[in-house]
């Protein structure tokens, strides 16, 4: 029954009852972004080895802030805000900021099915080849964020993240037109 | 999080979408509910309870008191019982005061209430310790004979008290007409 009621709560209401010691609230906030998280991290990185330590990095860090959280900001917002931050400073211990991911092996989770899956590591080959900054933006508006929510999370202006995304896809179908 | 905006979200891409692992879940689940924000209890403090107790018995001291009429309001109700009381009287005086003759008569009265008795005030003028030579005696006699023959009964009995007190040596009798039988006889020739 309870967690009947904690699936029909907002994010802000789960993460206010988490504040309040509801551990069941943030069970069902954690169902509730996990898998996005993770998908994000991996496209940001796909080693599954370093995402799973960036994914528990930032639920700590959501854990850990819990009772400083204010509901002015959506708490998705604010997760993907704790999870880029871990992943910027993954890349800043790897001295990797400003770089791509070219140097990194092909994706762990490469099987070589079927056709749309061929596709999406095709895709996100391309798309690791991307400035850190482009790359970002995409992948936050693939997440379904809006100019507004990735300026946000990012810390730039909208018209900044709007220019980084034409460019982005500018470039991504310039690659995969040339593997065509 | 705000809707998508300005026509610039596309379609989804086709990216891979690798799921948390259990363990993962697991780990992250258990140090949430290790490190929950500690729930606030309201506990009432150990201090609350004396002092509802407290309270209590003083709600029931002032109930079983006996209530004792405040000074201010007894007073008002003292002053409207005196004023129905004058306003029940005032007419029956207002009704004598109609009469001339005893308005007359009481407005005499009152006078003479007032004023010394005119030995009495002549003995108050020569003072207290003034000793009446025997003549003296016997004119203060004769003066509230006249008054007496006079029909001033009144003020010929109280200068004859009057003379009686500041003469306590002459041990004069206790009644005027007395006093007059013993004094005049010797007086007329």
């Amino acid at each position: 029954m309870r967690s009947l009621i904690n699936r029909l709560r907002s994010d802000e209401a789960l993460m206010q009852a988490y504040q309040r010691g509801d551990a069941d609230a943030f069970e069902c906030l954690y169902h509730r972004h996990k898998d996005g998280l993770y998908a994000f991290l991996y496209r940001s990185y796909p080693r599954l080895a370093v995402v799973e330590e960036l994914a528990q990095e930032a639920w700590l860090g959501v854990v850990n802030a819990a009772a400083n959280y204010r509901p002015e900001a959506s708490f998705k917002t604010w997760l993907y805000q704790i999870g880029r931050n871990r992943l910027v400073d993954f890349w800043r211990r790897r001295d990797n900021q400003h770089g791509s991911l070219e140097d990194l092996p092909e994706p762990a989770a490469s099987t070589g099915g079927d056709c749309r899956q061929a596709l999406g590591e095709r895709l996100l080959a391309a798309i690791g080849k991307l400035p850190a900054a482009q790359r970002n933006a995409l992948l936050l508006q693939e997440q379904g964020f809006s100019l507004r929510d990735i300026a946000h999370i990012t810390g730039d202006g909208e018209e900044t993240i709007k220019s980084r995304l034409r460019y982005a896809r500018r470039q991504l179908r310039e690659r995969l037109g040339d593997e065509e | 999080m705000s809707e998508q905006k300005h026509g610039h979200r596309t379609e989804r891409m086709p990216l891979p979408s690798p799921r948390s692992t259990r363990e993962l879940d697991d780990k992250i689940l258990a140090y949430a509910r290790d490190n929950a924000p500690r729930q606030r209890t309201h506990r009432p403090a150990r201090w609350a309870a004396g002092l509802a107790t407290a309270g209590i018995v003083a709600v029931a001291v002032l109930i079983a008191l006996p209530q004792k009429p405040v000074p201010q309001l007894t007073k008002q109700v003292e002053e409207r019982s005196s004023i129905a009381q004058y306003q029940a009287v005032a007419p029956v005086a207002s009704m004598k005061m109609t009469s001339p003759v005893l308005k007359e008569e009481i407005s005499s009265l009152e006078e003479y209430a007032r004023e010394p008795a005119p030995a009495a005030r002549e003995l108050a003028s020569a003072g207290t310790s003034a000793v009446l030579d025997e003549e003296q005696l016997h004119e203060q006699l004769k003066l509230c004979a006249e008054l007496l023959e006079a029909g001033h009964e009144a003020q010929a009995r109280a200068t004859y008290q009057a003379l009686r007190e500041h003469s306590p040596a002459c041990e004069l009798p206790e009644s005027l007409e007395e006093a007059i039988e013993q004094d005049l006889p010797t007086d007329t020739p």
